[in-house]
């Protein structure tokens, strides 16, 4: 499966414990790449097919392919 | 009790009358009704009729029988017309005719884009002071003639790309939000120019940006202490999709710190084929303020997305967003461009003003004042929500 970037979201009562996340998610095969403790987000990368076990560790309470933003072309008459 | 500015503003009789005929009536009868009550002189108008615009106002009256509408003309005697087409039982109503105006449209001008008039923002080229406003986007051209010498903080989240602005969208919405008065030829087109600018480049100059740059973004915002943060980007959310809990948490973060987000409801609706999207992420989010977008009718623009869905997926307040003249990078300099985008920015101007006329004013209290302070709008409150943002009448600088 293809290499995918992820983003996990976890819960408010593990917001404390990161970086034991962190290491239960390694453990899974998540590659680290950025956390967000005050907000309790993880970034990562990894097989997409790791997804669903990331979304059932302990203290997750999501985990989806990390999305993005893409605006409009510039051209006025499309709406921004 | 009657109410004399009521009464001023009521609307103006021409001295003429509006008759409405029962359905079916045929036209022959219907002739014969008005010419009964105003004699001679009765003209039958259909669509077809070349002079159809051209209604000589000395004409007693005019039928327009194919949708059985008679106009009795001031020139006769109204009263008497009014009394005798009463006694006619094919007649339903009989009413004055009143004059007509066009509905407010806001033009720009050579002081001022039509934005910044329909929100009242003041004339005050240092309204807005002491606020710091981030426009998290595609970054500010620093070159830009209009910011020139002004104290900018800037920052990139992009990997790879300086807060330079390579797209434009980012250099409009920080003009709409906090852009200086330019000298020459140019309106005004910030709405709050003295406020503090902070722009977090979270959107690449090709226009997309990762989440994470953009989480990164609005957390930057929130512990450099923006009273207000302005992010005209998102993206679509399905039916029922509930708010994302990341931007939630920031959301709530924000407030409890003393900062307002505010965020474009989204451009997904189709309303001329009767399609109507939700507002999208992170706009959705019950602790982030979503701005839809208003023509210069004060209609809901087309592309504006509505209220869909509950818990934090209502529109909350609308503003200026189509035909918005605002900055863009050099050498162009200036564009005209529409969306909710547009109208964002304005809420971020409009916020910085009220801001900066009162301290307290800040995190929930500030998104309270917004919404109660905006102008009512004649349109469903799923689009619009509480309405037209409104700059505080004397604005503190």
């Amino acid at each position: 499966m293809a290499d995918i970037a992820i983003k996990v979201i976890i819960r408010a009562d593990q917001m404390g414990q990161t970086e034991v996340l962190c290491k239960r998610l390694s453990d899974i095969g998540l590659h680290v790449d950025t956390t967000m403790p005050e907000i309790g987000v993880i970034f990562g990368h990894g097989d997409a097919g790791i997804l669903a076990d990331v979304a059932k560790a302990e203290g997750v309470i999501s985990a989806e392919a990390e999305g993005g933003v893409v605006l409009a072309p510039m051209p006025k008459d499309t709406p921004k | 009790m009657t109410n004399p500015l009521l009464d001023a503003l009521r609307p103006q009789p021409t001295g003429g009358l509006i008759v409405t005929f029962k359905e079916g009536v045929e036209h022959a009868h219907q002739e014969g009704c008005l010419r009964d009550a105003v004699g001679a002189g009765v003209r039958t108008l259909s669509a077809d009729d070349p002079c159809i615009g051209q209604i000589n106002p000395d004409v007693p009256s005019v039928l327009i029988g194919s949708a059985g509408i008679g106009v009795v003309s001031d020139a006769v005697e109204t009263q008497a017309a009014h009394q005798r087409l009463l006694t006619h039982d094919v007649v339903q109503d009989v009413r004055p005719e009143f004059w007509m105006f066009a509905l407010d449209v806001f033009e720009d001008t050579a002081e001022a884009t039509w934005g910044l008039q329909a929100v009242g923002a003041p004339a005050d080229e240092a309204a807005g002071r002491g606020i710091k406003v981030c426009v998290l986007d595609t970054g500010i051209d620093l070159g830009h003639p209009d910011y020139e010498g002004r104290q900018i903080v800037a920052r990139s989240f992009v990997t790879g790309e300086t807060e330079n602005d390579g797209n434009g969208h980012g250099t409009h919405c920080a003009g709409s939000a906090a852009g200086r008065s330019p000298s020459g030829n140019v309106p005004r087109y910030g709405v709050a120019p003295g406020a503090e600018l902070y722009v977090g480049k979270v959107l690449g100059d090709q226009g997309s940006g990762r989440e994470r740059d953009i989480l990164a973004g609005m957390l930057w915002a929130i512990n450099e202490g923006c009273e207000v943060i302005s992010m005209s980007l998102g993206r679509a959310v399905r039916e029922g999709e509930l708010p994302s809990q990341d931007y939630e948490r920031l959301g709530q973060m924000a407030l409890d710190r003393g900062s307002l987000i505010i965020a474009a409801a989204g451009n997904d609706s189709a309303r001329r084929y009767g399609y109507v999207a939700p507002v999208g992420a992170p706009a959705n989010s019950v602790s982030i303020m979503a701005v839809a977008a208003v023509d210069q009718g004060l209609d809901v623009a087309e592309f504006s997305s509505s209220g869909v869905n509950g818990q934090g997926g209502e529109v909350n307040v609308a503003a200026p967003g189509v035909g918005v003249f605002s900055s863009v990078p050099m050498p162009e300099l200036y564009r005209i461009l529409r969306g909710t985008s547009m109208a964002c920015p304005h809420v971020a101007g409009v916020a910085a003003l009220w801001a900066a006329r009162d301290a307290n004013l800040r995190g929930q209290r500030l998104w309270q004042r917004l919404v109660d302070s905006a102008q009512s709008l004649p349109l469903a409150e799923r689009d619009v929500g509480r309405g037209l943002a409104q700059a505080p009448s004397v604005a503190v600088s």
